[in-house]
């Protein structure tokens, strides 16, 4: 570093020392002033929505502020589209889980032992749904179905959501399946483990933390559809239905309402996430911290090798 | 296949096989060809209903003839034998004229309803959508205005996502990522309902402005100005999926090798062309999927337009859903999906083509 600044061309030194605080300033103070732009942009109107949700003024605004209430909470949890459209949205969120993990790994195992040709082919053919519109999926999974026979619904969404959401799910595993010692699997097949064995006792195991995620994953964006679901759903109500309609008509902040508690959801989510990034993460550096000790013992009192047993 | 079968034994290998194959079949391939298969026929309703005026007509006719039957036989009763001759071939040309009808109905009435169902393969769907002048604007629209809110979210994102990556200290960039991981993962719908609260008549935007006296809250009612229609549709497509172009961008630029950018500095290049230089190329796989998953949330978003357009504007999206769900025309709503479709599809290979991507690394 020190070496490089050295060889930099003298013009170029003279002009960094005269003018470079002062552009170097300059950029830190357009650097904050759009850090603070940025995130008032992203926050404000969230912190509208929330503020709005406890004024009592019956229109979803936080301005003429008429006092301090809770009502709309209250009415919030007495509609009984509510529950009815949640019990519905947790019901397609199980199933899509379920349906996305066993065909995301499906997936994964094929297209990790194709080859070339085949499997471009077929990656680009399963990850295509995570390109197209949710509109489309929609759309395509409610003609299928009437034609034969069967209305838009639970089932249909469920198909619609999985379409996609397995894609997400087979991403995962795929990734996961990259860091994988094929030997290991060849070590047991050739110590006489039978093919199930191998899969139980050390594919399944190294998958086992990427089923959680991807499970997460698959839940949350089920849940949070809403492109897809719009279509294919008839006339039953999901979550996201529930808070489009109210949307669409812009009556009473029981809205906002609903809004606080699932940013509030967010954020105990988001930080949860955090926390274990980051246990994780001195975990890990615990572990190579270890890893070092143990490997300067062994390189230190290599004539020995009681002390590096301890 | 028998390295497969050995590799996994055969009820795994059955497994992978039969979920593939669903999820291949019965998700992505039949669906799609259904779309396509349905934008290739109509049911012509004009003829259905032709039909249908043409019995009522035969129906009125009838009982006309009935009428007059019964009245000719009332006569002949009551008539004179001079005037009956006469009476009575009247009689028999109405009997036959009746006969004719009853006979003719019964296959009229077979065609009516099985003209309902019936699929008259043509090009119609898309000459629609071509001739309708209304809906080409839309679809026009659609493309400038998911172009448009596509490039101004990567102007807006690109400097903040090159700070988190490369600029900021790792504990500060932590602590920021979560500001943008909590708005990432609010729903959609809600952070589109934030906007509607401000830009809407009586939404925040407005007051702000009455409180420097540029708009008069009072006087102008109903309804107070707003500013929804095509430009609040747009600028709540940048803030719903804004979020979308950022995260790719970081996470191709987080792998940068910070000493390139350092050996450029140290080397006298000035910024821009550092970034024209090392980061953008570097940069370029986490561009095109930030801007392709961009385009298609937006060329394809609902719920923007329908609560930002304030009932000024109309976007593609809420056409396919009065065609799919309210007008219940399915061969126009699967045209105008594939058409969207298309879209995507043309707007993913030009991205492919100017940043030299391939698909293997969008999905990533």
């Amino acid at each position: 570093m020190s070496e490089a600044v050295q060889a930099r061309p003298p013009k170029a030194v003279a002009a960094a020392r005269t003018s470079g605080l002062t552009s170097a300033q300059i950029l830190s103070i357009a650097t904050a002033a759009y850090l603070i732009f940025f995130f008032a942009y992203m926050f404000l109107p969230l912190g509208i929505m929330v503020a709005a949700a406890f004024n009592a003024n019956p229109n979803p605004s936080i301005a003429p502020w008429k006092g301090f209430t809770l009502q709309w909470f209250v009415r919030l949890v007495e509609k009984d589209e509510l529950w009815e459209a949640l019990t519905n949205s947790l019901i397609i969120g199980a199933a899509v889980v379920v349906l996305s993990v066993l065909l995301g790994l499906a997936g994964a195992l094929l297209l990790t032992n194709l080859h070339a040709r085949a499997k471009s082919f077929f990656y680009a053919l399963m990850v295509s749904p995570v390109l197209t519109p949710g509109v489309i999926l929609g759309v395509s999974a409610i003609l299928m179905w009437q034609e034969i026979g069967i209305e838009g619904g639970l089932f249909v969404t469920i198909v619609a959501q999985t379409t996609f959401i397995a894609a997400y799910a087979m991403l995962l595993f795929m990734a996961r399946l990259q860091r994988f010692d094929a030997t290991l699997e060849e070590a047991a097949l050739d110590l006489g483990a039978t093919p199930r064995q191998v899969f139980w006792f050390i594919t399944l195991p190294f998958l086992r933390p990427t089923i959680l995620t991807a499970a997460v994953l698959a839940f949350l964006q089920s849940f949070e559809n809403y492109n897809t679901t719009l279509f294919s759903i008839g006339r039953e109500m999901t979550l996201t239905i529930f808070i489009g309609s109210a949307v669409k008509q812009g009556q009473e902040p029981t809205i906002n309402a609903l809004a606080v508690v699932f940013i509030s959801l967010t954020i105990v989510m988001a930080i949860a996430y955090e926390i274990k990034r980051r246990t994780e993460r001195t975990h890990m550096e615990a572990q190579r911290e270890a890893a070092k000790r143990i490997d300067r013992t062994i390189a230190g009192g290599g004539a020995d090798p009681a002390t590096a047993e301890t | 296949m028998t390295e497969f079968v050995r590799r996994y034994g055969a009820v795994m290998t059955g497994y992978i096989l039969l979920a593939c194959g669903l999820w291949i079949f019965v998700m992505i391939v039949i669906p799609q060809g259904m779309v396509t298969y349905y934008t290739s026929w109509y049911i012509d309703r004009n003829y259905t209903g032709k039909l249908t005026r043409q019995i009522d007509e035969m129906y009125a006719e009838l009982d006309k003839v009935d009428a007059a039957i019964a009245k000719l036989e009332r006569e002949i009763a009551a008539a004179g034998a001079s005037a009956k001759a006469e009476l009575k071939r009247k009689l028999s040309e109405a009997t036959r004229r009746q006969k004719e009808i009853e006979e003719a109905l019964p296959p009229l009435e077979a065609e009516w309803s099985a003209s309902r169902t019936r699929r008259t393969y043509s090009w119609r769907n898309y000459e629609y959508l071509i001739t309708n002048a209304d809906h080409r604007a839309v679809f026009l629209k659609t493309i400038w205005a998911s172009v448009l809110v596509t490039g101004l979210a990567l102007i807006f994102c690109y400097p903040i996502a090159y700070y988190l990556a490369k600029v900021a200290a790792a504990e500060k960039a932590a602590i920021l990522m979560l500001g943008l991981i909590i708005p990432y993962w609010v729903n959609e719908l809600l952070r589109v309902f934030a906007w509607q609260m401000i830009l809407s008549g009586r939404g925040v935007l407005n007051l702000v402005l009455s409180l420097f006296g540029l708009v008069d809250l009072d006087s102008i009612d109903p309804p107070p100005p707003n500013y929804l229609g095509d430009t609040g549709v747009m600028l709540g497509m940048i803030y719903a999926y804004i979020l979308f172009m950022v995260f790719p961008l970081y996470n191709v630029m987080e792998t940068l090798d910070k000493n390139q950018i350092e050996a450029a500095r140290d080397l006298g290049a000035p910024w821009i062309e550092i970034h024209r230089h090392v980061v953008i190329p570097h940069a370029k796989p986490g561009i095109a999927v930030g801007c392709i998953m961009t385009f298609m949330l937006a060329a394809g978003s609902y719920a923007v337009p329908m609560a930002l357009s304030g009932g000024r504007s109309q976007w593609f999206t809420q056409i396919i859903y009065t065609w799919t769900n309210d007008t219940l025309d399915l061969n126009l709503g699967a045209t105008y999906a594939l058409v969207l479709l298309v879209l995507c599809i043309v707007f993913i290979l030009i991205m492919m083509r100017l940043t030299g991507v391939s698909l293997r690394d969008i999905a990533k």
